[in-house]
């Protein structure tokens, strides 16, 4: 945050509008200045190249401060903190501004009366009035930065909700499958000419199947006997559809039935296996699914007729791409997918690793984090 | 009107008969669980009209009617498939959404044209009012051969000449001569085929070749004209004085 503010185009560089304005305020203050002393009689009129002094130092002076407002970052700190830095810098500042007016005006504008035999009094007076100008300035200054800041800060804030609420709606989209659940409906209404029960069984595995894509976009992880569950109310429903031509086996070990697994991982991949496999082959094809415990991770095998062809189905592999992000997201290196033609099938190979990765390793790859102050 | 369903799931083809039952004018002849299937039920039965599912194992429904001849009347019918809809989109084809609406099912057949001169049993010859299928990667149309203008030759491909649409298909321009009716589409030169109600003027061109313009301009106002060769001019000159 701190190093990106510094690069925000919008303060970094220097804008026309800044050095317009930078150049009216002090025209406008120099001017009304030097008026109210021509009236109260304190000088005389002519003193148009003492103003174009003023102006200049004043403007140069003042820049020098904005660039050590943005050098040290004073917009982030907080009121406790920024109150004596501005003094101090202002002060020293002001020490810079009554040297640089002392040696243009004795060097340039030697008709005047030279600075230098003034009084000490004289000086003081005109450091006080720099300093006290100097903090104005930046006081100004800074609110503009925090106008500026606060609204792009409330910007940034909309584009990630709708980031947020954009991929949280593809996921649900993605996971709804609508090829599958308008063909489902489909075969349901023919069901329940045909066969009345099994309409209701199906309506039944629809609902499930729904209610798990919705409740899983909030979960990170699910017991795999849970997601056992809904593939196999997946598979009832295609099998009414395929009916002979796809044959289904399962075989799971009890033993890791309640290891937990990301949502929705094992149904995309059995989707997967029935659209681009089985349902390619005008005879249909056999299923297997299998899990098994590893080394600290769970082993979850699907065999498949078919053949493997990356890309070739309509979303260009973007299923694979995007279970293959969730498990590196989730679990790091550790998380393993493979797919590959094996003996005629179609072999898909996970490993799912017990623990999750810490929640630091998480944030050091995330693009989100900030850096470090 | 004799109808073809094809689509791979039994319960689907089910459930679309049943809805079918409700329109008597409409008789099933058969049903097809793939495009293979669908080729042969087509060749026997010579449907009016076909109920065509996009996705099935094997070819999909675009490339079984890509195989076809002569298109009968088609009505697709898909559960969602956004590459289909957009094809359907671009040129209001007619297609069902599964499960399909029995209001929706009955505007379709409504929109149907009546059959034409089903006695014939066999016909070898495309006539004009046949209609044929053309794809052109995403877009799809079905054209009345009444309103192609002209067929050209490009590599293997054919350009389809109608409206104001011109897609490259994959087809053999010898082959389409074979098919199509001699009395309405004729050869012009190695090139082109032209079809005969679409010509406006024939003018005499070098070494006893034929000019002629057809009554459609362009996009550039120059009329579209193709050039008889020599060898077709004789024959050119009889066809058109019968």
């Amino acid at each position: 945050m701190r190093w990106s503010f510094l690069h925000t185009p919008f303060l970094d560089g220097p804008r026309p509008l800044y050095w317009l304005l930078q150049l009216a305020s002090w025209s406008l203050f120099v001017g009304l200045f030097y008026a109210w002393n021509f009236i109260n009689d304190r000088s005389r009129a002519d003193v148009l190249e003492l103003m174009f002094m003023e102006v200049f130092i004043g403007i140069s002076v003042s820049h020098l401060f904005r660039g050590i407002i943005l050098r040290k970052n004073l917009v982030q700190l907080d009121f406790g903190l920024l109150l004596p830095r501005l003094v101090l810098y202002a002060t020293l500042l002001a020490v810079a501004a009554i040297a640089l007016e002392l040696v243009l005006h004795d060097t340039l504008l030697m008709h005047y009366k030279p600075l230098h035999s003034e009084p000490l009094v004289s000086h003081l007076n005109r450091l006080i009035n720099w300093g006290l100008l100097l903090i104005i300035w930046a006081v100004a200054y800074l609110a503009y930065c925090y106008f500026v800041l606060n609204r792009r800060e409330e910007i940034r804030n909309l584009r990630l909700e709708t980031a947020n609420r954009e991929n949280q709606l593809n996921t649900l989209r993605a996971q709804m499958n609508p090829h599958f659940m308008f063909n489902a409906l489909n075969s349901i209404r023919a069901l329940v000419d045909e066969d009345p029960e099994q309409a209701k069984r199906a309506i039944t595995q629809l609902s499930a199947i729904l209610r798990n894509a919705m409740a899983s976009v909030k979960r990170r992880t699910v017991p795999l006997g849970e997601e056992i569950d809904i593939v196999k109310a997946y598979l009832a429903l295609e099998s009414m559809r395929y009916e002979e031509r796809l044959r289904t086996q399962i075989q799971v070990d009890p033993a890791v039935e309640r290891n937990l697994v990301p949502p929705m991982l094992l149904q995309t991949l059995v989707e997967n296996a029935v659209r681009h496999g089985i349902a390619q082959l005008p005879g249909g094809g056999d299923l297997f699914i299998g899990a098994a415990p590893g080394m600290d991770s769970t082993v979850v095998t699907l065999r498949n007729s078919g053949a493997y062809r990356p890309g070739t189905g309509k979303g260009g592999g973007i299923g694979l791409r995007n279970t293959r992000r969730r498990l590196e997201l989730l679990y790091g290196p550790s998380a393993h997918l493979s797919i590959r033609d094996d003996h005629g099938t179609v072999l898909t190979e996970v490993v799912i690793p017990l623990q999750e990765r810490s929640e630091s390793n998480i944030t050091s790859t995330s693009h989100e984090a900030s850096p470090l102050p | 009107m004799n109808a073809l369903i094809i689509d791979d799931e039994r319960l689907a083809r089910k459930e679309l008969t049943s809805l079918l039952a409700a329109h008597e004018h409409i008789t099933i002849v058969g049903e097809a669980a793939n495009a293979d299937e669908a080729e042969a039920q087509i060749a026997e039965h010579r449907p009016d009209l076909i109920f065509l599912d996009i996705n099935m194992p094997g070819r999909t429904g675009f490339e079984l009617l890509e195989s076809l001849e002569r298109a009968p009347q088609v009505i697709f019918v898909t559960a969602y498939d956004e590459h289909a809809l957009k094809a359907f989109s671009v040129n209001a084809l007619d297609y069902l959404l599964k499960p399909i609406d029995p209001e929706r099912l009955a505007a379709a057949i409504a929109k149907l044209d009546e059959p034409q001169d089903t006695s014939l049993p066999t016909r070898e010859v495309l006539r004009e009012h046949d209609q044929i299928f053309l794809k052109d990667s995403d877009r799809c149309w079905f054209v009345t051969l009444k309103d192609v203008r002209s067929f050209e030759s490009e590599g293997n491909y054919v350009r389809v000449r109608f409206g104001d649409q011109k897609p490259l298909v994959l087809r053999s321009l010898n082959k389409l001569e074979e098919k199509l009716d001699p009395l309405v589409f004729f050869r012009a030169n190695r090139k082109h085929i032209i079809n005969l109600r679409w010509v406006e003027s024939i003018e005499p061109w070098f070494s006893g070749g034929l000019m002629v313009k057809l009554k459609q301009t362009g996009k550039d106002g120059q009329p579209e004209t193709i050039e008889v060769s020599r060898r077709q001019a004789a024959r050119f000159r009889d066809l058109l004085s019968l």
